[in-house]
């Protein structure tokens, strides 16, 4: 439901419809009512489900998912052990410890990115609002769409950088120098959130969307998405694939695990990530069909020992499929 | 806001990854990259303790740990690299 709020003092009139979308210019590409699609591999040479375990199969990749019932309240109990001990010995008292590279770190590398589905993750080398650069990772849903965490395209907060990017760059299927789809810089109008991050600051709504001008997503193919409930999620694997900042440079990196939690608005996963995976695809993958569920969005932090993502919620699914171009 | 620099010796290091591992409160994933004198800017959302991660293909990772009394309070890190045996 939206309720319209009183004018401010510079005479705007906002909403408290966290959904709304927002953009640092009004939007003109005017929104289509697409309906759902289902994933696109795009051109010849998609990889298959062969084993139809829910996980990609990977040379060197062992794909150890946590047993079911593996839930929020015992890893907050366990406390496990980390990427960062293993290589540096324990954290000296009072130090954090807990990070979003869970031991063993057995993230694999994607040596051919420019097959499906590893040709949708996309690296995004963002321009700040103050002219600096961070990396994020997004994905296509569609021949025009790519979609992100909310963060890559509008920083909290009022320090250097924040607010709308001035740019963001979208690199599909980046392999360190190589660019196999070449890239397209967006930026304006091209950029999309929604009120509940850019006014509201809620991370149940760090989403976001970069819209192409040209059709890239139909050579790279692109990801289905869809809500679902609890029981749905905590049987499914999840699987991200993204651009972690600990690996060389710009190199597409894959792992997965079963979720460790749902919430309402929330997903909760020891699936190992890093800064530079924020805007990945949370993924499942059933029948050869890939589907993501959720947005990644966030590494450990005190009381939360594992990573978290945006859970795509009915209102989600609908923001994204207004986006879907 | 921590403000900071990533050197190898005194040579600046450009585009090098700066992320936080952890931090007093939820942390965005998003990789900060140095300019090209090196020098990078992290925001503070909150009080408290802040791990940095610094990463580069011709460096040894490095880790900064960086404590605000205020998440409005500015602090100056450096990130000091060694490079990686040739």
């Amino acid at each position: 439901m939206t309720a319209t709020l009183p004018a401010a003092n510079n005479g705007a009139v906002t909403t408290s419809d966290p959904s709304a979308e927002t953009s640092p210019v009004s939007p003109t590409i005017p929104e289509s009512d697409l309906v759902q699609s289902p994933p696109s591999a795009g051109p010849v040479g998609a990889l298959a489900d062969l084993a139809g375990s829910g996980a990609e199969q990977l040379a060197g990749y062992s794909g150890t998912p946590a047993a079911p019932g593996t839930d929020l309240s015992e890893l907050l109990r366990m406390n496990p052990p980390d990427a960062a001990e293993a290589t540096w010995g324990p954290a000296p008292a009072g130090q954090p410890a807990l990070e979003s590279v869970i031991f063993p770190d057995d993230r694999v590398q994607i040596g051919d990115t420019t097959v499906y589905p590893w040709r949708v993750h996309s690296y995004l080398l963002i321009e700040l609002s103050n002219g600096s650069f961070a990396s994020g990772t997004g994905f296509f849903i569609g021949p025009h769409t790519v979609i992100t965490a909310g963060h890559c395209v509008f920083v909290r907060g009022t320090g250097p950088g924040s607010g709308w990017v001035r740019s963001v760059t979208v690199m599909p299927g980046r392999n360190g120098s190589s660019l196999p789809f070449g890239s397209v810089r967006v930026s304006g109008s091209s950029l999309r959130s929604v009120q509940g991050w850019t006014q509201n600051g809620d991370s149940n709504w760090d989403i976001g969307a970069l819209i192409l001008p040209t059709n890239l997503g139909d050579r790279t193919g692109w990801l289905g998405f869809g809500a679902y409930d609890d029981n749905t999620l905590m049987s499914s694997i999840a699987n991200i694939a993204g651009y972690p900042g600990d690996k060389p440079t710009a190199t597409q990196w894959y792992h997965s695990r079963r979720l460790s939690s749902v919430a309402a608005q929330r997903l909760f996963y020891e699936v190992d990530t890093f800064g530079g995976q924020s805007g990945s695809a949370v993924y499942r993958l059933l029948n050869g069909q890939r589907h993501a569920f959720g947005i990644h969005t966030n590494g450990v932090s005190p009381g939360v020992p594992v990573n978290s993502g945006v859970r795509i919620t009915g209102p989600v699914f609908d923001r994204l499929k207004a986006w879907k171009a | 806001m921590i403000r900071g620099i990533v050197r190898c010796g005194s040579t600046p290091v450009p585009f090098a990854r700066i992320v936080v591992v952890t931090g007093p409160g939820p942390m965005p994933e998003i990789a900060i990259l140095s300019g090209p004198d090196g020098s990078f800017t992290v925001g503070t959302p909150y009080p408290g303790r802040y791990l940095l991660a610094v990463h580069s293909d011709e460096h040894r990772p490095a880790r900064i740990e960086v404590s605000l009394p205020e998440a409005s309070s500015v602090t100056e890190a450096v990130a000091d690299l060694e490079p990686l045996p040739s």
